[in-house]
């Protein structure tokens, strides 16, 4: 039986690396998979404590995680047609219109 | 104990490819190898859930994610120019490296924390987790609002995404 906790620390190491790519690239698409990377570590934690505990409450969590992802990822590429519509390009340097 | 070993080889490399495609996701500069190596992250992902036993969501991890998801993605990638975007250079500024540097110190914090600690909680009684029947069973009877509540989101979805990337909106504005 392969300990839980490497299942935590891989699913840590994936956040983070998920964190880091959402800081620093500029590319809205980039940012947007590593989003959705960090949701993806949370899920491996979740399986990873359900499949300790045997307890479905995990797995049907990462089921509605995955639904919830799956329609921001609809809505979340629409958005970037729209702004490269307005402005010729998705650099997210360029979209502070909330900047007041 | 052939078994054991084994099961610790597909972890090691899984985790591997899984960490390894990711930080090649987050560096290369051309966003259609991004989303190509974005794919085997998931993969490799759908497997570590096999291993964990979770069948179920590991077929739903590659039929979603890896499918329809990255499919999505890969076809605005498509419809967008993206030449200017992967000329550009990285801009390294002070906000972006203390970032960095906090989230690599949280990184090492959440696995000193993990590593040395055992999972408490309340132990089911759940022989497997992993099989469609019992998820189904669940998802139509504890489960059921959620699962309503969730295809009122992707309907929501659907409709939103459909009128952001319509080219006019109503009343003949550009959008």
């Amino acid at each position: 039986m392969i300990p839980v906790q490497a299942y935590f620390v891989v699913s840590a190491i994936l956040f983070i690396i998920g964190v880091i790519g959402a800081i620093t690239r500029r590319n809205a698409i980039v940012v947007f998979m590593s989003i959705e990377m960090m949701l993806n570590a949370v899920n491996l934690t979740l399986i990873a404590a359900s499949s300790y505990l045997h307890s479905i409450d995990g797995v049907m969590f990462v089921f509605f995680v995955m639904t919830v992802a799956a329609a921001e990822a609809a809505v979340g590429l629409a958005i970037f047609l729209m702004m490269y519509r307005k402005k010729d390009t998705i650099k997210l340097d360029e979209f502070n219109l909330l900047k007041g | 104990m052939a078994v054991l070993i084994a099961k610790w080889v597909i972890f090691v490399v899984t985790s591997l490819l899984a960490i390894v495609s990711s930080l090649m996701m987050i560096t290369r500069r051309n966003t259609i190898h991004s989303a190509l190596f974005m794919v085997l992250a998931f993969v490799a992902s759908a497997i570590l859930y096999l291993l964990l036993g979770c069948q179920f969501l590991a077929m739903i991890q590659i039929i979603v994610y890896a499918g329809a998801v990255m499919m999505l993605v890969i076809f605005v990638i498509m419809m967008i120019d993206l030449s200017r975007e992967e000329k550009l250079k990285m801009k390294i500024t002070k906000t972006k490296v203390a970032g960095v540097i906090i989230s690599i110190l949280f990184m090492l914090f959440l696995i000193l924390v993990m590593a040395f600690n055992s999972v408490k909680g309340k132990m089911g009684t759940l022989a497997s987790i992993g099989d469609a029947k019992t998820i189904g069973t669940l998802l139509f009877s504890r489960f059921l609002l959620p699962f309503e509540v969730a295809s009122v989101l992707l309907l929501a979805a659907m409709v939103g995404a459909v009128m952001l990337s319509k080219k006019k909106a109503f009343g003949g504005e550009d959008q």
